[in-house]
């Protein structure tokens, strides 16, 4: 009999862009196991809110349960204060549903995308056990070596500000390039564009499928 | 390292009144997956030798090869056919010296005008006893009881054919590692008879 | 400081003939270089048809998840008449044809014939034998001689299979489900490239150790035609279509 493995590695790649006034956050929808595919539509990315969307990669079993768990407290939390929760404290509440599993961690690789109050474009980028800090951009998954560095190459030292339409190509083609040479990734990309004020738009891509 | 290829396999070879009879099946798996669904197990050693093979593939194949090339040198020089029990020898000295580094468990069955049908066993680590029926391969353990209770020395050729094949049958139904077809090769011991190599399909 | 050190400045006359603790050692200290090691994860075809032999694959290499080559040759030259379809470690399956394709080629400047399949099977197998299964190399040989076509796989530890249809590598069973439905004896030479097409896209699409192209070579009594990148799987899927 082989050992007790609770987790399995599905695969797949996220990634996340903040602007001034917008954010885009991104993931493939592959979902794999070693070197089979399972399925070549599954989501990654999660809309709470017109303002709050977050991308998911690891596990899709620990995924869903975190989400559930991330709903049910919610819940609890619009009881009690009477108004929704805001990108803040989705993000605290997030860093601390993961750590409450400091020593049987949900195996899951998160990266938070919203409008903060003051209108401006934020992402939170986690570790598995809930460390998280706010950057600009971030990526997470199997490809994440290969989109950080595109990330980083095309961002790091941009003069002018970021437009949204740039975002919104850079997002894809770090997707793209990563599904080039990263095998977990792939079959089709999916977007939301978050921006203050104004409902989340969804956009989809087609990835390769090989 | 990848998967070596394995024989999971049923064998077997019996005595009748009048020859030799060595049967197998044709499933050879890599893992779970099965790498060929009609191989032969069965070897040619020499005109009237063969010998049925059970474990590594390369392995197995490796020993016939080495037996059979010795086997054809040690006839030229006697100037005669050779005994079933030299091959079995034979081949027992090649399993013995590289016991450590293979997996073989091997059956050699024939004819020789000086000793007649002989069915000689070689289980992995180098021995070998001389038997009137012997089976091998995972899938013997099913059909252990069935050969004890049902085989008889005196039987005639469609008999022990028709004995081998019936419980051939019985271990691929059971054991998942063996499958396919069935082939048979059967021996005469009057020089008048044809070697008859022929495949069947399972009964039960 | 390393254990196995220790113990010899503990019992500095002792000799022992158990390395198993240097070999520990050794283990544990060394990275995992085999890691680093290009795999060709990989689907392989070979089919007899009705006036020869065609072999196929794809063409990705890999490197544990990373892709290294989206365009490498996984058909190798033995002969005019011979070529080798290779699965597993790129260098392995790559100098052990180059080496068989060397030695059959001053074998027929000998004999002034082509060289036959078995004779390029046995140096295979027997190479492969002799290494015990540490050359990973899994390899589709198929060709046309003076005695006909002929196909065979040769597995890592040496053993040979002789069948009509054959399929190696992680991708093997996608295209295996391929042949097992459509093959027949007999197929027309079209009708054979279109098979071993879709069993290779199988493996591209199925497996994720293959991606990208379809090689294909086709070999006749009259001539050898290799066909590379007949089909763009990878690519047409994608956003270009």
């Amino acid at each position: 009999m082989g050992e007790f493995s609770p987790y399995v590695d599905n695969g797949g790649t996220t990634l996340a862009i903040a602007g001034p006034d917008f954010v885009v956050i991104a993931g493939d929808t592959r979902l794999s196991t070693g070197y089979s595919i399972l399925s070549r539509d599954v989501s990654k990315l999660f809309k709470y809110s017109d303002s709050i969307v977050m991308a998911s990669s690891g596990m899709q079993a620990d995924i869903a349960e975190l989400r559930k768990q991330l709903l049910f407290t919610i819940e609890e939390y619009r009881v009690d204060n009477e108004r929704d929760i805001e990108l803040d404290a989705f993000y605290r509440l997030l860093a601390t549903v993961l750590y409450g599993k400091r020593f049987f961690p949900y195996y899951s690789f998160n990266i938070l995308a919203g409008i903060s109050k003051e209108g401006k474009g934020v992402v939170y980028s986690y570790d598995a056990i809930g460390s998280a800090d706010a950057r600009t951009y971030g990526a997470a998954g199997s490809g994440q070596e290969l989109v950080i560095s595109i990330l980083d190459a095309a961002l790091k030292r941009k003069p002018d500000p970021l437009s949204i339409d740039e975002a919104i190509e850079l997002g894809k083609s770090a997707l793209k390039q990563a599904t080039e040479r990263e095998i977990h990734t792939g079959d089709s990309g999916e977007m939301y564009i978050i921006r203050a004020g104004r409902p989340a738009e969804y956009i989809t891509f087609k990835l390769r499928k090989d | 390292m990848a998967e070596p290829v394995k024989l999971g396999t049923t064998i077997m070879s019996v005595k009748y009144a009048g020859g030799v009879i060595l049967g197998a099946d044709t499933r050879t798996s890599a893992g779970s997956y099965v790498a060929n669904r009609v191989s032969y197990k069965i070897s040619k050693l020499s005109d009237r030798i063969y010998c049925c093979r059970s474990g590594s593939a390369a392995d197995t194949r490796f020993l016939a090869d080495v037996t059979k090339t010795n086997l054809s040198m040690h006839s030229s020089i006697i100037e005669e056919p050779p005994l079933v029990r030299t091959a079995a020898r034979l081949m027992r000295h090649y399993t013995y010296a590289y016991r450590e580094h293979l997996s073989a468990g091997l059956i050699v069955a024939g004819v020789d005008e000086i000793e007649g049908p002989k069915v000689f066993q070689l289980p992995s680590g180098g021995s070998a006893i001389e038997i009137p029926v012997a089976i091998g391969g995972s899938g013997s353990t099913f059909i252990t009881a069935f050969v004890d209770a049902n085989y008889r020395p005196d039987m005639n050729k469609a008999e022990a054919l028709q004995f081998v094949i019936r419980a051939i049958s019985h271990a691929m139904d059971r054991d998942g590692s063996s499958g396919g077809i069935i082939r048979t090769v059967v021996i005469p011991e009057s020089e008048d008879e044809e070697v008859a190599e022929e495949w069947h399909k399972t009964v039960l | 400081m390393y254990t196995l050190e220790k113990k010899l400045l503990e019992e500095p006359k002792k000799t022992s003939f158990t390395y198993s603790e240097r070999n520990a050692h050794l283990l544990a200290s060394s990275k995992d270089l085999k890691k680093t090691f290009l795999k060709t994860g990989t689907t392989i075809v070979g089919m007899i048809f009705k006036d020869g032999v065609v072999l196929a694959a794809d063409t990705r290499s890999t490197v544990d998840k990373i892709v290294a080559d989206k365009n490498c040759e996984k058909l190798h030259f033995i002969s005019e008449n011979i070529y080798c379809a290779g699965a597993g470690v790129a260098a392995d399956t790559e100098h052990i044809t180059e080496m068989v394709s060397s030695r059959l080629s001053l074998h027929s400047l000998r004999s002034g014939e082509h060289p036959r399949v078995v004779s390029a099977m046995t140096m295979l197998k027997d190479h492969l034998f002799k290494h015990m299964g540490y050359l990973t190399a899994a390899l589709i040989l198929g060709g046309v001689d003076a005695t006909g076509p002929h196909l065979y796989s040769v597995w890592p530890h040496g053993s040979v299979d002789c069948l009509p249809y054959l399929t190696m590598g992680s991708g093997s069973v996608a295209a295996m489900s391929f042949l097992e439905a459509r093959y027949e004896d007999g197929l027309e030479e079209e009708a054979a490239i279109g098979l071993i097409g879709d069993a290779i896209e199988a493996g591209i699409l199925n497996d994720l150790g293959s991606g990208s192209n379809v090689d294909i070579v086709v070999i006749k009594k009259d001539g050898t035609r290799m066909m590379r990148n007949v089909r763009k799987t990878g690519t047409i899927s994608g956003d270009d279509e």
